[in-house]
């Protein structure tokens, strides 16, 4: 009694509108739509939205590194003048002995975030340079470092220094800045995109 | 197919490309933007080296004219140890101090018998002081390890070679002066190409440049001097940056002779003879604006007071006041109050002014019967005056004069009205001497009314 073509197509509901309706094989350059809100419902097999993904963490990797070198802060006291970059920031407090503090501000403020965008790029990019095991071994590593990634708690440590410091020293927002909003904003939505299903979907063929 | 209660999602076409290679292409213009301002705005790197960098730090400023050009961004000691490079960004706007020419040093705090400078490093940072130069683009400098005697030679100013048997104790940054004053620097001290004599380069500053005429004498002045006689003991001394450097004095006879131009050789002669000191020849000083051969007016504060009929108070007003041939040119106000009882007091002296001696003309007035035994300016050295010319005008002894530029100036009835934004006051300026600088002529005084400045003729035309 059972239609041959209805029983073949797998059921879902959408999640709009929770229709649930059956998705037909949807082939590359295509996707499926709701027949009632017409929202997206199907994407082609291990697409997912991974290659919005893959573009968002390209762009964060390109504003990275402006963002730690250029300057991002300017503070001025009594005619001296200095620029503070991230980057910058970091070395010096290697350089003055402070060990420390400077592996753990350079860990999590340059290197995790880094290796994190790297990484999600590696996984969502449109090009075969991964078996699947090492992707799930990739993403696995995401999600456990990816927690100590402090890029965004950075900004705001910035932002309160331009207001704190107000009084004491005159503190101008430099050119990193933007950079480096940017790349923060790009890198938590590259988090929210990432759909870590589309690994498994390739497999299923 | 009725069976099935489920409908089948559609199936669109989707350019799924859009989205991602507009974010990528953005960031990557983003990017361009960012690197470009930021190169545009870091200016220009230049690499300065010193034998000793006293105490320069990265982050110390680069100074030109008294304002920020530059951040010293790196410092370092040579590789070959014998000195210390130093890594200057200059502000974008101040590229142009990377040329040949431009001197670089230095400013920390000084002192010692030759002087005392730097004194604002010493609670402040060190800062590297420049002095631009015109030649070709250059990156690399050797900084001076001294800042230099005369830090720009204003091509206004005189330049000339003195011939000495021999060096004394002269040396470079000595002094030149006048009467005291200082007005010049010796810039070099070296023996002559043939060996027979020392020459010393001196630069005259260009306020000072009609002091020196051909006829004018040097003499070296050693700082201290003993004198010994039978009843008397006396010590001279110039001045204490004399006492180290040595100096060069310099008088003009009475009657001076013509200007000199850059380049004139004089002779340095060893000591002073007692006549030269008596000189006392009017020269014009202080303005470069009029010729060489100008008379000086020399002006008196005069001062007029009067009694008031209600409250019996004194109403007093002083004024410039200009001694000539025909009698004393003053302001109107001052020369003919229109009050009674009016009294003149100049020089110390009080002259009751009256109807009778005192001649009205414009808004300036003439005081017949003063007579003074002192340089009165000649009949012939006044002149009328027609279309709005270059000016300057005189303000007393110890006060630069001003120059008028004839475009500020405005034909008005008999004189030149000053455009007011030339800020003329009527207590400093007052019946302040206006000399043509054409000829050197005296052709009008300045009368302040209200902040309004006019310049009123001293002669009619006829």
């Amino acid at each position: 009694m059972s239609d041959s073509t209805g029983a073949e197509l797998p059921l879902r509901g959408c999640p709009h509108c929770g229709l649930v309706q059956h998705l037909p094989s949807v082939s590359t350059g295509e996707v499926g739509c709701c027949v009632r809100c017409r929202q997206v419902v199907a994407r082609p097999k291990g697409e997912g939205t991974s290659l919005l993904t893959a573009a968002i963490s390209l762009a964060a990797l390109i504003l990275f590194p402006l963002g730690i070198t250029l300057p991002v802060l300017r503070l001025e006291q009594l005619g001296h003048s200095a620029d503070a970059s991230i980057w910058g920031g970091s070395i010096s407090l290697l350089a003055h002995g402070q060990i420390a503090v400077g592996v753990v501000v350079l860990v999590c403020s340059i290197v995790i975030p880094l290796l994190k965008l790297a990484g999600l790029f590696a996984l969502t990019a449109p090009i075969p340079a991964f078996s699947r095991t090492a992707k799930s071994e990739i993403y696995k590593w995401i999600e456990i470092a990816g927690k100590w990634g402090m890029i965004d708690v950075l900004l705001v440590a910035v932002l309160v220094a331009a207001v704190k410091l107000g009084d004491l020293v005159s503190v101008h927002p430099g050119p990193g800045v933007l950079a480096f909003a940017t790349t923060v904003l790009l890198s938590l939505l590259a988090s929210a995109t990432y759909n870590p299903h589309a690994i498994w979907e390739t497999v299923d063929e | 197919m009725n069976n099935n209660p489920h409908p089948t999602a559609v199936v669109k076409k989707r350019r799924r490309w859009i989205l991602p290679i507009t974010i990528v292409v953005a960031a990557a213009i983003l990017a361009a933007v960012l690197i470009s301002s930021h190169l545009v705005k870091r200016g220009l790197v230049v690499h300065l080296t010193m034998s000793d960098g006293y105490g320069i730090k990265a982050g110390n400023t680069v100074r030109c004219r008294g304002i920020e050009v530059g951040v010293v961004e790196r410092v370092r000691i040579s590789d070959t140890l014998d000195g210390v490079e130093i890594d200057v960004r200059l502000e974008p706007s101040a590229k142009a101090l990377a040329r040949a020419g431009t001197l670089w040093w230095v400013v920390r705090p000084r002192f010692g018998l030759s002087g005392v400078g730097g004194l604002e490093t010493l609670a402040g940072p060190r800062y590297i002081q420049v002095v631009p130069g015109d030649g070709t683009r250059q990156t690399m400098f050797a900084m001076l390890e001294e800042a230099p005697p005369v830090t720009w030679l204003d091509p206004a100013g005189l330049e000339i070679t003195l011939n000495s048997p021999q060096r004394g104790s002269l040396s470079a940054g000595a002094p030149v002066i006048y009467r005291q004053h200082r007005i010049g620097t010796v810039l070099s001290v070296e023996l002559a190409q043939d060996a027979t004599s020392s020459e010393v380069r001196a630069y005259v500053e260009p306020e000072y440049v009609t002091l020196i005429r051909d006829n004018s004498r040097f003499w070296e002045v050693s700082g201290l001097a003993f004198h010994f006689g039978l009843t008397s003991f006396r010590m001279e001394l110039e001045s204490l940056r004399a006492l180290v450097d040595g100096g060069i004095a310099v008088a003009t006879p009475d009657l001076p002779g013509a200007a000199v131009s850059t380049g004139h050789r004089f002779d340095l002669a060893p000591r002073v003879e007692d006549e030269w000191l008596e000189w006392r020849p009017p020269l014009a000083v202080g303005t470069t604006d009029l010729p060489g051969d100008a008379i000086v007016p020399r002006q008196f504060r005069g001062k007029v007071s009067w009694k008031t009929k209600w409250l019996r108070r004194k109403g007093q007003r002083a004024s410039w006041l200009l001694p000539t041939a025909a009698g004393l040119w003053g302001p109107k106000e001052l020369l003919s109050p229109g009050e009674p009882e009016a009294v003149l007091t100049i020089e110390g002296e009080a002259i009751a002014l009256t109807a009778e001696n005192v001649k009205e003309q414009g808004k300036l007035a003439l005081l017949l019967s003063y007579t003074t035994t002192e340089r009165v300016l000649p009949s012939d050295a006044l002149r009328a005056l027609a279309e709005p010319e270059e000016c300057v005008v005189f303000l007393g002894p110890g006060v630069s004069p001003i120059k008028l530029d004839p475009g500020k100036l405005r034909s008005h009835r008999t004189g030149w009205e000053v455009d007011p934004t030339v800020p003329f006051s009527h207590d400093m300026h007052q019946g302040a001497v206006v000399v043509a600088s054409a000829d050197g002529k005296a052709v009008g005084m300045l009368i302040v009314d209200d902040g309004e400045a006019f310049v009123a003729p001293l002669k009619l035309p006829q």
